[in-house]
């Protein structure tokens, strides 16, 4: 490849500048700052891409485009490189023999100086003199490396193959922590199975924790079943005793009736035999006085009887003798009401009441008020004609009056009379004085006799109720004298009914008198019949008869009663006995059982509860050790561990391939004496002017053997010496490389420091080198070197 | 008259390693429980045979991540056994060391857990006989003192039979298992040696008897064949003798196929066989290989297509296809100059420093730790020499 044109639209000073018609061996002269740096960053970024931050010195100060273009020969044809703006450039290939523009312009160019890198290029083909300096720096192996990635063709070969699979391995991880490649997201996925696993194993703490509350539980559910069993038994037990309890009352029945027998008592049968006749004896004894005290009493109440009946004659005398009374009475009553009735009829109203001397005189007399009134009023009438004065006749007017009053009162007084004998005339009330006086007598012993009737009557009734309470009863209402016919008629009733039988009164002495004989004798019968009983229970130490017979029942059953507290005795056994012996009765028992039954059901009631927790945790230690979760993670894990592991290999095994491969090819220490070594010797010899002649790497260090065969390391060399080594090797490599172009020598002041002959040796291989390919080279001496063409940037408007 | 049973490394609740996650459904539940079936085997064989004890001489479980289920499961076994009056012996291993000062669920008395200091521990088995059993659980991830001079001699006076648990290997006192001297151990005059540690089912000594039972059940590809335990006994009069009881339902197996020409063929080869257990299959093809075969390898589908066309009746899953090479020149990349020292490069660049570059934290340590590991750097190693080794001269 050999660049013809130049075309810059704006970099650094230069603006719509056109160099064309470069020649194989162009030289480029100018002053400091004329622009030769400039134009070498031109041309490399136009190959390489702008440098964002070193090219910004190349602003167009004149503020035109940044960019510009270069025409290259190569060996498929001319093309036009463009490359414009300096960030986010455009860059545009286009082939001006057909006028296509490349698709790919990258890639064209990738192409066009493969395998070499932007860096590879710049080392080996451009070079200032600065590059030249550093070369002093560079370590033997640096060199060596720097070396022999370019010396031989087919590890050169290798090499690119290797970077290839390395390329394509690093597609497959990334190790920045952000990255997204396939093994950057298997590992963020193994991560997360770890993750998921880690909390799975977490339940191990808990299961452990359920394991230990398991087993706590499990020994209090057997502590409990066993107190519910030993409850049951016990329960069980108490139901054995409440069954044997009517035998245990009977054991303690039959011994405390063994317990009760007095020992100080010893009858026999005789003591019984007399015992049985003294009790029937003092039974006979007592009938026969009972009977007697019977009828003694029945005598008695006879006696009291009689007397009764004298109290009841009495009042039946009085009875009699007032109801005769009452009747006479009643009799002269009627007798008197008949005459009352018939004086009676002789008047209008009634029978009126006989009169006073004084009202006999009234009526027997003139009214002498009636002419001494008319006499006055005379005498005022014959005054008043005579003289009229007052004097005189006040006091007649007023005697006038009083007199005719009192003519009025007295005569008032004797018609009041008149009227109450009406219809008699006056001289007949008057003649009829006795038989009116006769008449009252009569009313005032009517009047008496009445009060005496109701005395009686209230007597009778009084006696008639003592005689018979009951049957006359009905009397107690009857008091007024409207009931005497009934009162008289109750009396004759009472008087009726009595009778009377005197002679009965003494024979009952008479048998009284038998009977209290016949009482004392049976007394003193029934008090030795006692003496003798007490004498016997005294003689047998009982206190009665009754015993007797018991005492000697018990005597007879005494052994049979302690057969039977033996058979009891042994039935129950000792244990049994004892357990009974602790409770009072059935009750007790069946209390006690109560109980125990409540605590069984308690201590049910905890083991259900405590099996309840039991199943929970068991459940929950079921799910705890799932064998699908925690296994198949395991599992699963182990399987992607695998898989990274391949595919890690896969990585590494690719990313190693291109240091393998430069190892590999690096241990030829025969092959570099070929090609490269024997040409840099060549250059060194020409370039030294015969001093060293031969460069060899020998233990990965760069030797360089003098014309005498001495051998020298990088580092003992002078400063220019260096320069020359790096120099020869860097032509020899431009010259060796097997390169799809020949790519052109860019060379900026590079030589600066060699002297004058060592500077002509330089030029004059130069020459040689741009036979073959095109050298571009910038130095501010105007000597124009032999072959070249010559541009002077100073010329040139920029 | 003595009966026990002998199971080193039981690895409770421990999962396969290795496997993908593509797995069919029925053999990822087989393979999760597996262990745990495997466990109660053992438990109904200890019953059946109406054994005097069980051993278990180290890492009974895998370690101190271990679950509510796990602990469930070892406490149903050991409840099992108790009630059939069987002793438990427990001797906690490299694996298992922190589960002695690890909460767990309280065990039934038969079971006899050994402390970190050697002790032995006397017991009366339904005969009458008076066994003492010796042992020491770890204390630590590795154990570098050898634990043998502390385990007594058999006094023959006192005891009818001595025997004793060990987790270890045979080597020199300083390496890292509890290393032991197997001329010393037959020394002390016991009847019987249970050792734990090593997975591979081996006897070292013949009278008396001194083996690995192996594991309990293969974790791994490399953990091939039948695995279970030994039921150890007098009863034919020869001292203790053990046998071999294969509990473990699922098998690990590695199958040779020669001159399969194509996957057909290799699908009816393989349901032609016939497994006992469920059996997790690494196959090698080799001899001519078909070109179907061949280039379903090298596209890495190889597995993947032979999974496919696996019967769902099949008691086989294939995990693992590899084609094997005749011989070591075919290995050997042919376009590469003579003289380029490939191996010594590949073993130079395979290296913890680069290999930890190439990593970051966000990588699983489990995964970091296998590439640490030498295992794993030879898996890398061995990648390397197979990609170039396969590399198309013509992609580049």
């Amino acid at each position: 490849m050999k660049i013809r044109t130049i075309e810059i639209t704006g970099f650094g000073r230069w603006t719509n500048t056109t160099i064309d018609s470069l020649a194989d061996w162009q030289v480029f002269t100018g002053a400091n700052e004329a622009g030769k740096s400039t134009l070498k960053a031109f041309i490399l970024g136009i190959f390489f891409g702008f440098s964002l931050r070193g090219d910004q010195k190349y602003i167009p100060r004149s503020g035109a485009q940044y960019g510009g273009a270069l025409v290259v020969e190569t060996k498929t044809g001319r093309y036009r490189i463009s490359r414009i703006n300096r960030t986010k450039s455009t860059l545009t290939v286009t082939n001006l023999d057909t006028g296509q523009v490349e698709a790919d312009a990258e890639g064209f160019l990738t192409e066009l100086f493969n395998p070499l890198t932007q860096a590879d290029y710049e080392q080996i083909f451009a070079f200032n003199e600065q590059d030249l300096s550093q070369v002093s720096q560079l370590t033997g192996p640096d060199l060596e490396k720097r070396l022999l990635t370019y010396t031989e063709p087919q590890a050169q070969n290798w090499l690119n193959w290797a970077d290839q699979e390395a390329s394509q391995g690093q597609q497959l991880f990334s190790r920045q922590k952000t990255g997204k490649r396939p093994l950057n997201v298997a590992n963020q996925e193994y991560q997360d199975l770890l993750d998921q696993r880690q909390s799975q194993a977490d339940s191990l703490a808990e299961y452990l924790e359920n394991d230990r509350q398991l087993s706590q539980i499990q020994g209090k559910l057997t502590e409990k079943r066993r107190e519910v069993e030993k409850i049951n038994q016990e329960i069980q037990e108490k139901k054995a005793l409440q069954a044997t309890w009517p035998l245990f009352e009977e054991l303690q029945a039959t011994r405390h009736g063994v317990g009760q027998q007095r020992p100080a008592a010893n009858v026999n049968e005789a003591d019984y035999q007399r015992g049985q006749k003294l009790g029937l004896d003092l039974n006979w004894v007592n009938q026969q006085l009972e009977q007697i005290q019977q009828q003694l009493q029945a005598q008695q109440k006879r006696r009291e009887t009689v007397q009764q009946d004298d109290e009841i004659a009495g009042i039946l005398q009085a009875i009699r003798a007032n109801s005769a009374i009452l009747a006479a009475n009643q009799e002269k009553a009627n007798k008197l009401t008949g005459q009352l009735t018939r004086f009676q009829q002789y008047f209008t109203g009634p029978i009126p009441k006989p009169l006073t001397r004084r009202q006999s005189a009234l009526l027997e007399r003139t009214n002498p008020w009636v002419a001494t009134a008319i006499v006055s009023f005379v005498a005022l009438l014959g005054s008043a004609a005579i003289i009229q004065s007052v004097l005189i006749q006040s006091p007649l007017a007023l005697a006038t009056i009083g007199f005719a009053f009192m003519a009025s009162v007295r005569g008032q007084k004797a018609h009041k009379i008149r009227a109450d004998y009406a219809p008699l005339s006056v001289a007949t009330i008057l003649s009829s004085q006795d038989q009116v006086q006769k008449a009252a007598n009569a009313q005032n012993e009517l009047n008496e006799g009445v009060k005496q009737q109701q005395l009686l009557i209230k007597e009778l009734v009084h006696d008639l109720q003592d005689f018979d309470a009951k049957k006359f009863a009905y009397l107690q209402t009857y008091s007024g004298i409207e009931d005497i016919d009934r009162v008289l008629v109750a009396a004759k009733d009472a008087m009726a009914s009595e009778e009377r039988r005197p002679e009965q009164a003494v024979s009952d002495r008479v048998r009284l008198d038998d009977m209290l004989h016949q009482q004392q004798t049976l007394i003193k019968q029934k008090d030795q019949v006692q003496a003798d009983i007490q004498e016997l229970l005294h003689q047998t130490g009982l206190t009665d008869l009754k015993q007797l017979a018991e005492t000697l029942q018990e005597q007879g059953g005494q052994a049979a009663k302690q057969q039977r507290i033996a058979d009891i005795e042994g039935q129950l056994g000792k244990a049994t006995l004892a357990k009974l012996g602790q409770y009072q009765s059935l009750a007790a028992i069946e209390t006690a059982q109560s109980q125990l039954a409540q605590s069984r059901q308690q201590g049910q009631d905890e083991l259900s509860n405590l099996q309840k927790q039991q199943q929970d945790l068991q459940v929950r230690q079921a799910s705890l050790v799932s064998a699908e979760e925690y296994q198949a993670l395991t599992q699963k894990l182990a399987n992607a561990e695998s898989d990274l592991q391949e595919q890690f290999a896969q990585y590494l095994t690719a990313s190693l391939l291109p240091q393998t491969l430069k190892t590999a090819f690096s241990g030829q220490d025969v092959e570099l004496s070929t090609n490269v070594t024997e040409q840099a010797g060549d250059y060194l010899a020409r370039l030294t002017q015969g001093k060293y002649n031969r460069l060899i790497l020998t233990d990965k260090k760069v030797r360089v053997i003098q014309s005498n065969g001495e051998e020298f390391a990088i580092g003992e060399l002078s400063t220019g010496a260096i320069d020359q080594v790096y120099l020869a090797v860097r032509f020899a490599l431009v010259k060796s490389l097997p390169l799809k172009e020949k790519l052109p020598i860019l060379i900026d002041d590079g030589f600066v420091n060699f002297d004058a002959s060592r500077r002509e040796e330089v030029l004059a291989l130069i020459q040689e080198l741009a036979v073959d390919q095109q050298v571009l080279f910038w130095t501010f001496d105007e000597a124009n070197p032999t072959g070249s063409q010559q541009i002077k940037l100073g010329e040139i408007n920029g | 008259m003595l009966k026990f049973i002998h199971a080193g490394d039981v690895h409770l609740g421990n999962p396969f390693t290795g496997l993908s996650q593509h797995l069919r459904t029925d053999f990822q539940a087989a393979i999760q429980k597996a262990t745990f079936t495997a466990l109660d085997r053992l438990v109904e064989t200890a019953i059946v045979e109406k054994v005097d004890l069980v051993l278990f001489p180290g890492d009974l479980f895998h370690g101190s991540d271990n679950s509510a289920l796990i602990q469930e499961r070892l406490l149903q076994a050991f409840r099992k056994l108790d009630q059939a009056d069987i002793w438990v012996a427990v001797s906690f291993g490299n694996h298992d060391f922190q589960q002695s000062q690890l909460a767990h669920p309280t065990w039934p008395d038969h079971v006899m857990v050994f402390d970190a200091k050697v002790e032995t521990k006397e017991i009366m088995v339904r005969s009458g006989d008076r066994v003492s059993l010796t042992g020491f659980s770890y204390s630590d991830r590795f154990q570098r003192q050898s634990a043998l001079p502390d385990f007594p001699v058999k006094d023959s006076q006192l005891e009818d039979y001595h025997l004793g648990l060990y987790h270890g290997a045979i080597g020199q006192n300083g390496e890292a298992y509890a290393a032991f001297n197997l001329d010393e151990m037959v020394a002390k005059g016991y009847d019987y040696w249970a050792l734990g540690h090593i997975h591979i089912r081996q006897v070292l000594h013949e009278n008396p008897m001194v083996a690995y039972s192996g594991n309990l059940q293969g974790l791994n590809r490399n953990e091939t064949g039948p695995k279970g335990f030994y039921l150890v006994s007098d009863e034919a009069g020869l001292g203790l003798q053990a046998e071999f009881r294969s509990v473990a339902p699922v098998v690990w197996e590695n199958l040779a196929i020669a001159d399969c020409p194509d996957l057909a063929t290799l699908q009816e080869e393989l349901s032609a066989r016939d497994f006992n257990e469920t059996t997790l299959l690494s196959i090698q093809l080799t001899g001519t290989v078909g070109q179907e075969l061949r280039e379903n390898d090298s596209w890495g589908l190889l597995l993947e297509k032979l999974q496919q066309s696996c019967p769902s009746s099949a008691k086989y899953w294939p995990i693992k296809v590899d084609l094997v090479k005749p011989t070591e020149a075919d290995v050997k990349p042919v376009q590469l100059p003579a003289d380029v020292a490939l191996d010594e490069a590949i073993a130079a660049t395979v290296n913890a420093e680069n290999i930890g570059q190439l990593l970051s934290e966000q990588v699983p340590i489990e995964v970091r730790d296998y590439f640490y590991s030498k295992a794993g750097q030879e898996d890398l190693q061995s990648r390397l020499q197979r990609l170039i080794a396969e590399r198309d001269p013509n992609e580049n």
